[in-house]
């Protein structure tokens, strides 16, 4: 079954300013996909289209088989958690726990029921001492992980993420990392922009690549994380990792890329083991 | 806040920390663990009685336990009493015409130019009672404000069937206030990082820079209000989405409105007749 599908879609922010350009593309339940691309290039657009938050111009958005124009999608919307780039913009209670229990009081679940479901999600991004907290004096890792958490509560079939690892320090970001690694293996479908090319590798299995509003390119993550050439024409780079084991291989002292620091350390103990 | 701003960055922290008086209303005092529906009628009985009260005893008597709970609900006295102490002067201003106008005892008169003025005894004591009522009920509400959080007052106006309309819009302000200030304090940040020659006073050049400050924020504060409308919507939100608001009322919140109340109408009531 499909959770996303987007046909043919349009959108403007004004007649000047074309964010999105006939775009198709659809993405399975259970799949997790990246979408790249330099400033500008649509993806939080695409996201929030996603959502159902903004509508198309043109063409049409499909969520678990649900239009997002219809009147109905906001059933579906329950289904959807949103991170949005800014954790600012998500967290706007007086306390952690009244920004995490928001979404299930608003949709009718009791509010014991709902406080054990923000303590449940708190707890899933190592966050649950924060609740009493009010979230502006939050530190920036900790209001991530609070609208992560605020995404979660309603155990989501489609987490959309929007730069999830921006500004976060290495330890928030490799537990991120896993977090959403373990969400997708629990079924749910992911769908993240990012230009964090390194978290890539750890998040998705396929990646849609995005230029000024329309796809370019993408495919299997492995293939285009070793495309340099495709990577250059969104502006950018695969991985340092990547990187490394190419020019490895352009001198001959490696047959193929790898994809992640333990794929390198793997391939590295196995040649230089009989050396030593 | 803690002294006179000096600077508009301490204008603004200093309101950003008038916002912070939900911490008063988390902490664990007598009129916390009183059911807010029942906290918001029992103070407003001393309201309505400052209404019919006549005297200045009668309005002393009625603001008499006003600081007591202050202090039973671990709310700083002394912040309170400040916060007070600035009602007078706006009620002597608005309640002056009666000082004048009212009728009774001549206490002083003048004649300046073709127009004869008087003051009165009878106006004097209106004048007074007029900025004692104000500041009782003044007390009352900024103690309401002190002790209610935001969950307590939407819960309370959703409780006393109040039009779910005005209950979202008020917590949609509540909610742009802080946004608002925020968006402020950072852009006087960004100002200050730029400014060598550091200016501590409000003075005509700061009036004219907040001047410009303030339609960038309005700016700034819509993008973000966009932005934050669709988190909102993308967690469930809409007009017709209610509050949580369980009503539980014990025994011991039917008792405290029963003792305010009837301590109100005593006071207006018995202290009248010795009069």
């Amino acid at each position: 079954m499909k959770a996303v599908k987007v046909s043919d879609v349009s959108f403007s922010y004004s007649q000047e300013v074309k964010a999105l350009r006939s775009i198709s593309f659809s993405v399975s339940s259970g799949e997790s996909v990246g979408l790249v691309g330099p400033n500008g290039a649509g993806k939080s657009t695409l996201l929030l289209l996603l959502a159902g938050l903004l509508q198309p111009e043109k063409g049409h958005v499909e969520v678990f088989g649900v239009s997002t124009s219809t009147r109905g999608f906001s059933e579906t919307r329950r289904r959807i958690g949103v991170v949005f780039q800014d954790p600012d913009d998500q967290l706007f209670n007086s306390t952690v726990l009244g920004d995490v229990i928001y979404a299930p009081v608003n949709v009718g679940v009791p509010r014991k029921e709902a406080e054990a479901l923000a303590y449940e999600a708190l707890l899933a991004v190592n966050a649950l001492h924060l609740k009493d907290r009010r979230p502006h004096r939050l530190s920036f890792g900790e209001k991530r992980r609070v609208a992560i958490a605020t995404a979660l509560v309603l155990k989501p079939d489609l987490l959309i993420l929007d730069e999830p690892t921006a500004n976060l320090d290495s330890v928030s970001r490799l537990e991120l990392m896993d977090l959403l690694r373990r969400l997708n293996l629990g079924g749910t479908t992911v769908v993240v922009s990012t230009h964090d090319m390194d978290a890539l590798s750890g998040i998705v299995n396929r990646v849609i690549m995005m230029d000024a509003g329309c796809i370019v390119g993408g495919g299997d993550l492995r293939e285009v994380l070793a495309d340099e050439v495709l990577l250059a024409t969104v502006g950018m780079k695969p991985p340092d990792i990547v990187r490394l084991y190419l020019m490895l291989r352009e001198i001959g002292l490696s047959r193929g890329p790898v994809y992640s620091v333990e794929e390198a350390y793997d391939d590295l103990k196995t040649r230089l083991k009989p050396l030593s | 806040m803690s002294r006179i701003p000096t600077s508009l960055k301490d204008l603004f922290s200093g309101l950003e920390t008038l916002l912070e008086v939900e911490d008063i209303s988390q902490s664990s005092g007598f009129l916390q663990g009183i059911e807010p529906c029942t906290r918001l009628l029992a103070l407003s009985s001393i309201i309505v009685s400052s209404l019919f009260a006549s005297s200045f005893v009668q309005l002393s008597i009625l603001y008499a336990p006003i600081p007591l709970l202050v202090v039973f609900s671990k709310a700083p006295l002394g912040g309170f009493i400040k916060r007070n102490l600035f009602v007078p002067l706006p009620a002597i201003a608005l309640g002056v015409p009666a000082f004048f106008m009212t009728g009774g005892n001549m206490l002083w008169s003048a004649q300046l130019g073709p127009i004869f003025v008087s003051a009165t005894i009878e106006g004097f004591q209106r004048l007074i009672i007029f900025a004692a009522r104000l500041w009782v009920c003044y007390g009352c509400l900024s103690l309401l404000t002190l002790v209610s959080g935001i969950d307590g007052l939407l819960s309370t106006l959703t409780a006393l069937k109040a039009p779910p309309l005005l209950v979202q819009l008020f917590s949609l302000t509540y909610r742009y206030i802080y946004l608002s200030v925020h968006e402020c304090v950072r852009v006087l940040f960004a100002r200050e990082a730029r400014t060598i020659r550091q200016r501590r006073r409000l003075n005509f050049d700061s009036l004219r820079s907040l001047a410009g400050i303030a339609s960038l924020l309005l700016l700034r504060s819509y993008d973000r209000g966009e932005r934050v409308y669709l988190a909102m919507k993308a967690r469930g939100f809409s007009l017709e989405a209610t509050v949580d608001a369980p009503l539980r009322i014990r025994p011991r919140d039917l008792l405290f409105f029963l003792a305010v109340t009837v301590y109100s109408v005593l006071v207006v009531a018995l202290v009248a007749s010795r009069i």
